[in-house]
């Protein structure tokens, strides 16, 4: 191309092809940060989608086949609803503005007495279960495109360690999702340390950026407790130690930071839950 | 954009979710009535096979079902939502049901074959087969290089170095094509007069 390209230019055709559904797998991960906190890729996401839905809309339609409605029905009667609160729209279409520092918590608070054993198991199984869904995905998108079972084994053997963690009884925890309700990362603990186990987070450029853990109070601003870096494809266990002296919260989230430093605020929030027990 | 079908006591689409939410399995029903069709049309035309394109539309209609919340009416209309979906749906269905087509894309031979069966398969069957005179004078409107690329990818199901290695382009001039080209069609769309009428390829972007 000859024409002079701004800064952002690379941006705008990720974007694009983020709309497509067109990206590798790689510049799709590292583009949904970026997106989080963009409003120039929203608008060019937005418009593309858009642009795209009017030529779908427009394309000769085919009758469905008779018997399809009634197997979607069908389905329908057997399939359980999600009983989650609305959520922040799927992630091919992202906020129309920049996230709030701190997004609504996507996990609902488990309801009052329902905190038996057999309840927490089961909540933390379901949370596990979501997991690896997309730890079978990621593994089966290695495979497909590099072949790669070693790396498939070795996620496996991370994730089953996290789980042992996550599940083990009397451990505060709290499962981090996006907007979309995607789950990203579980923050175990809550003392001085805190473990932080997340899933397709992507590699973040250790020289020029960091993750950062924030403890969400129920009132007032989130508290940085402190900084990790997601240095491999998969799941990434990383333990944050807490600079503050170890304090509680009923939420956490994380957020994706220029520079090497927690600011005083999230800018960039990635993922964010309440707490469980 | 699909308008829905006139009838159904003119229930909008947020009405109708508010009541799939509740658990409300007819609502759904109307939702099927109304965008069933062109999901399917557009799920057909990408998967290119009826079962596949069932499958993709159940998966979608499902997807509603257990999570209508995801649904926010403050972003656009409910259809292009679903329209959104249905694609990323069929492309994600062809990617699993084709995943040596990845391989073959990185061979000059694949390359040939896959533009055999392929673009044609764009340029013949969607292309001009068009409905409604704007959009298809909004296609005619852009260059060749241009179309191809987002043909590929959006009906095609490729990824951007797939279309680079199916069209011989380099990767990053196929990004440059679709971002071109998907600014000029959004104006060409937007019936907006384009001053440049059949630019190069690589013309400088707004």
């Amino acid at each position: 191309m000859n024409a002079p390209r701004d800064e952002h230019a690379e941006f705008d055709e990720l974007a694009v092809g983020w709309a497509l559904h067109a990206l590798e797998p790689d510049d799709e991960e590292s583009f949904a940060v970026h997106l989080r906190g963009c409003s120039r890729c929203t608008v060019t996401v937005q418009t593309t989608t858009g642009a795209l839905t009017e030529i779908a809309g427009a394309i000769p339609e085919d009758e469905p086949p008779p018997g399809l409605r009634d197997r979607i029905m069908g389905a329908v009667a057997r399939e359980p609803q999600e009983t989650q609160p609305p959520q922040e729209a799927q992630q091919h279409r992202p906020p129309a503005t920049p996230p709030p520092a701190i997004p609504p918590a996507a996990t609902p608070s488990p309801a009052p007495g329902a905190s038996t054993p057999a309840w927490r198991r089961g909540r933390v199984l379901a949370a596990a279960a979501a997991v690896l869904a997309v730890v079978v995905g990621l593994g089966v998108w290695n495979v497909v495109l590099q072949g790669d079972r070693d790396h498939q084994a070795s996620l496996a053997q991370l994730y089953s360690r996290a789980v042992h963690d996550v599940t083990r009884p009397g451990v505060p925890r709290a499962q981090l999702t996006t907007a979309a309700g995607a789950p990203m990362a579980t923050v175990v603990g809550g003392d001085d340390k805190l473990r932080v186990v997340t899933v397709r987070m992507p590699e973040n450029d250790t020289r020029t950026s960091v993750y950062v853990l924030w403890g969400v109070p129920k009132h007032g601003s989130p508290t940085a407790i402190g900084t990790f870096d997601v240095t491999r494809d998969g799941i990434n266990d990383t333990v944050v130690r807490s600079t503050n002296a170890g304090a509680r919260f009923p939420a956490y989230a994380v957020s994706h930071e220029p520079g090497r430093q927690a600011p005083t605020r999230p800018s960039a929030v990635i993922a964010s839950g309440t707490v469980s027990d | 954009m699909t308008e829905p079908p006139a009838g159904e006591a003119g229930v909008d689409d947020a009405d109708l979710i508010a009541r799939v939410g509740a658990g409300d399995q007819d609502a759904l029903a109307v939702l099927y009535d109304r965008y069933g069709r062109p999901c399917f049309s557009l799920a057909r035309r990408i998967t290119a096979d009826i079962t596949f394109a069932e499958d993709v539309v159940q998966e979608v209609f499902l997807a509603v079902w257990r999570a209508p919340g995801k649904f926010d009416p403050g972003r656009g209309a409910f259809g292009s939502w679903l329209l959104a979906m249905t694609h990323h749906k069929a492309v994600d269905a062809v990617r699993r049901e084709e995943t040596l087509r990845r391989r073959r894309a990185e061979s000059a031979d694949g390359a040939d074959a896959a533009r055999q069966h392929d673009v044609p398969g764009v340029e013949d069957q969607v292309w001009t087969g068009l409905r409604g005179d704007r959009v298809r004078a909004a296609l005619r409107g852009l260059p060749g290089v241009q179309r191809e690329a987002l043909g590929l990818a959006y009906f095609g199901g490729y990824t951007q170095r797939e279309v680079a290695a199916l069209t011989g382009a380099p990767l990053g001039t196929v990004k440059t094509r679709m971002l071109a080209g998907m600014r000029r069609l959004a104006t060409l769309l937007g019936d907006v007069a384009d001053s440049a009428g059949t630019a190069d390829d690589e013309g400088a972007l707004p």
